[in-house]
């Protein structure tokens, strides 16, 4: 997948306050073409800050451009900007159709029919669209939303926890879009708190936690960056002590735990070394590696020990 | 307490119409002691056979056992079962100590060991000073602690938990599913949890039933579903291809998997020989495991989940 | 060195008693007294429910002192000539008041529950939609029989004490006793299903206690104006639907005289049998339907 260089949204020094409560803090970033995960804990500043990206909510200090013009008072822009908010309640007597054909209307889309039929064929709701949507189950009624944003085939799409209430074989399909509407070149920012999900589809992330941006990039590499926190490595070998007692003198490894069901856990603040060094030192003591497995390795630690720091 | 074996909750034939939606469709199965969840979309099938069991909802045609009796003729049974509902449902003007032990009450216990059964549940569910606040200024972490203390605090023998998870952002999500985990492994307390998340049923649950549109389309153990295959998966940080062309020098056969490398079958010997490939092409070693299948590919396919 | 020990304290089972639908029903009776009269629920929660108390207490105390001073002025032996307000009038004196206090206080009892999602804990329980509402009305009922007793309690002590031998005063006015006993349970009654069906219809608590006022206040010189104005025997069922009056008849009745309020009532001029017909309609309807109502709640 090429990705562009130029950066299609870009947040400077943007601060906003609500009288002395400080929402957004002084945050720098920029989003370019591809997925990225916008993620932190419930009121950490997240639906603020995409409001200002999407130009809805207005900037107490700095800016926020988008394709290089000001996201605020900008109708022109909002035709390329497609918006899932968390919590949105639809028209229980409207069909589905219709509610994305009026999505479409607003934004003025030519040939709307087609790309009506586009955006709810891409959602895989072809078979519903002419029920009201008060007899969707949720999720339905989360992809009927997510064809409305789509239908006026947005270069941008904001999306807010777009999967509340969708089912496991709907998430995988989702996900499939997403990386689908990517490689089309769109820009995608998803806000959501099922980290495992967002780590199978983003390719950046940027961590809110109270306000500030506490981390950005992929999750590995601010993994690295965190050189306080030791890697936690379980191997499972044929000889436990003998493997921990050859592993506890390379000067990276802070502690071996030894666990009753024979594993060992090796804490390093050198992962690579580690890495390379493990395999030499077992062949050197002649013990047979079984399994090698790092504990900490998902986004899902990254995020606690970040919130935690 | 139950005999280990015999079931919790047994459905059979259970089908539930509302006007012209069909909720549940001949669904049948049983739940004994243990972590089981409950997974589909959201609304639907999971709540409304949580509602029957509970004796809220009564069903269509089929029948709802639970503790081998019927709970909406027989109320008492109500007792031994504890619920917490997905939505909002604690009075704002009323401290989580003084509401727990009305419920405690309510579910039936005497006045004094409800007062001291709610503050032991409270301390058990992690809500230390803050109980003594008017729930309206909780956060939603703590009122989710408060909606599974209600559940337990009349020690029942099984609880029904409906999206514990939603709204909880992931340090949250974690600790809940702690929870979740505790409620059995510690309390002894079997739990029915539903969920449209896959990650919450892998991580706390032993048991899987899977709903779509109302029918039961799988269901089973988890570890059956994500059991270890016979292939080693193996993943390293750079040069890859000098890890291969190590392997095959040895005589091991490997395919590309992703990130990484899949080995077949493999034997006594091969471990040595990818310890000693690896030495040799100084292939930074991220991982080596044996290959699990996540729940998510029981999803990959378009039709319905295929069987294991 | 001394021994230690460390105690388990953690999750422990419960082999003790539970007492089933029967604890379940009193919990929340308890729970509903507590709720109309705002205990364990701050200093707000208390104003309005004792505030109301204090002043219909007050009403019969005032009267106690008017008789009093009447008495010391005119002499004990004229006193009865000048037909002061008495028990058998209290009611119709405070009827507004009671209603006022039920509309304002008895959708704390079922209004909250429904609207924060509360009652669905409820129902889980061994506890029928029934119970539930049975519970609730006997707590709520519980509360307003106090508040029309006190007051004449209030006035029987200060008409005892006010007297020149109060115990023979007790002794000839004895029989009052049973008689505002018996008019307070009807008024109470009727009060309280009215106003807690009325709660059962809406979530909103202000929704109810506006409505219920409006009820209540509004028909009252609506009917009586219109009654007057018609006259005749259809004025005399217009005045029927002065919903204030409706117990107070009753009231009328077991005391075998009218009071000050009814006594202009065209209503009035109907036999015993048809008004306390009437009175039972309008307090067994209702409570019909309220118990209707939460028997088939389910969520």
């Amino acid at each position: 997948m090429t990705r562009h260089q130029t950066p299609v949204i870009r947040v400077d020094g943007v601060s906003r306050w609500f009288g002395s409560v400080v929402a957004v803090s002084d945050v720098t970033f920029e989003i370019r073409p591809g997925i990225t995960g916008l993620l932190g804990p419930n009121g950490a500043g997240k639906t603020t800050l995409l409001r200002m990206m999407t130009g809805l909510a207005a900037v107490s200090h700095g800016t926020v451009t988008v394709f290089g013009e000001p996201a605020r008072d900008n109708p022109p822009l909002y035709r390329r900007i497609g918006v899932m908010s968390e919590h949105e309640t639809v028209y229980g007597f409207m069909r589905g159709r219709e509610f994305v054909r009026m999505m479409g209307r607003l934004r003025g889309v030519a040939d709307l029919d087609a790309a009506v039929d586009k955006a709810i064929g891409l959602v895989d709701l072809a078979d519903a669209q002419h029920r009201p949507m008060g007899t969707y189950s949720r999720g339905m009624r989360q992809r009927m939303r997510l064809a409305a944003t789509l239908v006026h085939d947005p270069e941008i799409l904001i999306l807010d926890e777009p999967l509340n209430g969708a089912d496991p074989r709907q998430r995988v399909h989702f996900q499939r879009l997403l990386r689908q509407l990517a490689e089309e070149g769109r820009t995608i920012v998803l806000s959501s708190h099922i980290l495992e999900e967002v780590e199978q589809v983003a390719d950046t992330v940027l961590l809110i936690i109270n306000g500030k941006l506490a981390a950005s990039g992929g999750f590995r590499a601010i993994r690295a960056a965190l050189n306080e926190r030791p890697y936690h490595v379980r191997v499972i070998c044929d000889e436990p002590r003998r493997l921990a007692a050859a592993v506890v003198t390379l000067g990276s490894v802070d502690a071996v735990n030894v666990d009753p069901d024979g594993a060992i856990v090796v804490l390093s603040r050198n992962v690579r070394d580690l890495q390379i060094e493990l395999p030499r030192l077992a062949q050197a003591a002649s013990i047979s590696l079984r399994r090698v497995e790092p504990l900490d390795d998902s986004l899902e630690s990254v995020f606690g020990y970040l919130v935690e720091r | 307490m139950m005999p280990t074996g015999e079931a919790l909750l047994a459905a059979h034939h259970l089908t539930k119409h509302y006007q012209d939606v069909v909720a549940l469709d001949d669904v049948g199965f049983t739940i004994s002691e243990g972590i089981t969840g409950i997974l589909g979309e959201n609304g639907a099938g999971k709540s409304t056979a949580i509602k029957i069991f509970l004796g809220l909802v009564q069903p269509t045609s089929g029948s709802a056992m639970v503790l081998g009796l019927n709970a909406s003729e027989r109320v008492e049974v109500r007792a031994r079962l504890g619920y917490m509902p997905e939505h909002d449902c604690l009075p704002s003007h009323v401290s989580a100590a003084e509401f727990l032990t009305h419920m405690a009450e309510v579910s039936g216990l005497p006045p004094s060991t409800a007062r001291t059964r709610a503050a032991d549940t409270l301390r058990h569910t992690g809500l230390f000073e803050e109980r003594y606040r008017a729930m309206g200024g909780y956060s939603t972490g703590m009122k989710q602690r408060v909606k599974l203390g209600q559940a337990l605090v009349h020690d029942p023998a099984i609880v029904f938990l409906d999206e514990p998870t939603a709204g909880l952002d992931p340090v949250g999500r974690e600790e809940m599913l702690a929870l979740v985990r505790k409620t059995h492994r510690e309390f002894g307390i079997s739990v029915l949890f539903s969920s449209h998340l896959m990650a919450d049923v892998e991580r706390t649950c032993d048991r899987i039933i899977v709903l779509r549109g109302g029918r039961l389309v799988q269901s089973g153990e988890v570890g059956h579903f994500t059991k270890e295959t016979e292939t080693v998966f193996i993943e390293v940080d750079t040069n890859r291809d000098g890890l291969v062309a190590a392997l095959e020098r040895r005589g091991v056969a490997v395919t590309a998997d992703g990130a990484g490398l899949t080995i077949e079958g493999p034997d006594e010997s091969v471990y040595d020989h990818v310890r000693d490939a690896l030495v040799e092409a100084q292939a930074p070693l991220r991982r080596m495991a044996p290959r699990r299948r996540a729940l998510t590919e029981l999803f990959q396919r378009d039709g319905e989940g295929a069987a294991p | 060195m001394t021994a230690g020990t460390v105690f388990d304290i953690g999750y422990q089972r419960y082999t003790g008693p539970r007492e089933g639908r029967a604890r379940a029903r009193l919990a929340v009776f308890k729970d509903g007294v507590r709720t109309a009269l705002g205990l364990g629920r701050g200093a707000r929660a208390k104003v309005l429910p004792w505030g109301f108390i204090g002043i219909l207490v007050s009403v019969g105390l005032i009267m106690a002192m008017i008789a009093g001073a009447a008495s010391r002025i005119v002499g004990a032996a004229n006193v009865e000539q000048l037909n002061l307000p008495s028990h058998s009038d209290l009611y119709g004196i405070t009827s507004i008041i009671l209603f006022v206090f039920a509309a304002v206080v008895a959708p704390e009892l079922l209004c909250r529950d429904r609207r924060e999602g509360v009652i669905h804990l409820y129902l889980v329980r061994p506890l029928t939609g029934s119970d539930y509402i049975v519970a609730r009305w006997a707590a709520f009922m519980v509360v307003m029989v106090a508040a029309t007793w006190l007051p004449q309690f209030g006035l029987l002590v200060g008409l005892a004490m006010g007297a020149p031998a109060p115990v023979d005063y007790l002794r000839e006015h004895w029989l009052d006793i049973p008689k505002f006993l018996a008019a307070g349970v009807a008024m109470a009654a009727y009060t309280t299903t009215l106003a807690l069906l009325t709660a059962s219809f809406t979530t909103r608590r202000a929704y109810a206690s506006v409505f219920l006022v409006g009820l209540f206040v509004i028909t009252t010189p609506f009917t009586t104006g219109l009654a007057s104005e018609i006259g005749g025997t259809a004025g005399q069922w217009i005045s029927m639907f002065n919903l204030t009056n409706i117990p107070v008849h009753v009231n009328d009745l077991i005391f075998g005289e009218v009071s000050e309020i009814t006594e202009h009532a065209p209503a009035g001029a109907f036999s015993g049998a048809v008004l306390v017909s009437w009175y039972l309609a309008w307090t067994l309807v209702p409570g019909a339907v309220l118990w209707w109502r939460y028997r088939r709640l389910a969520p």
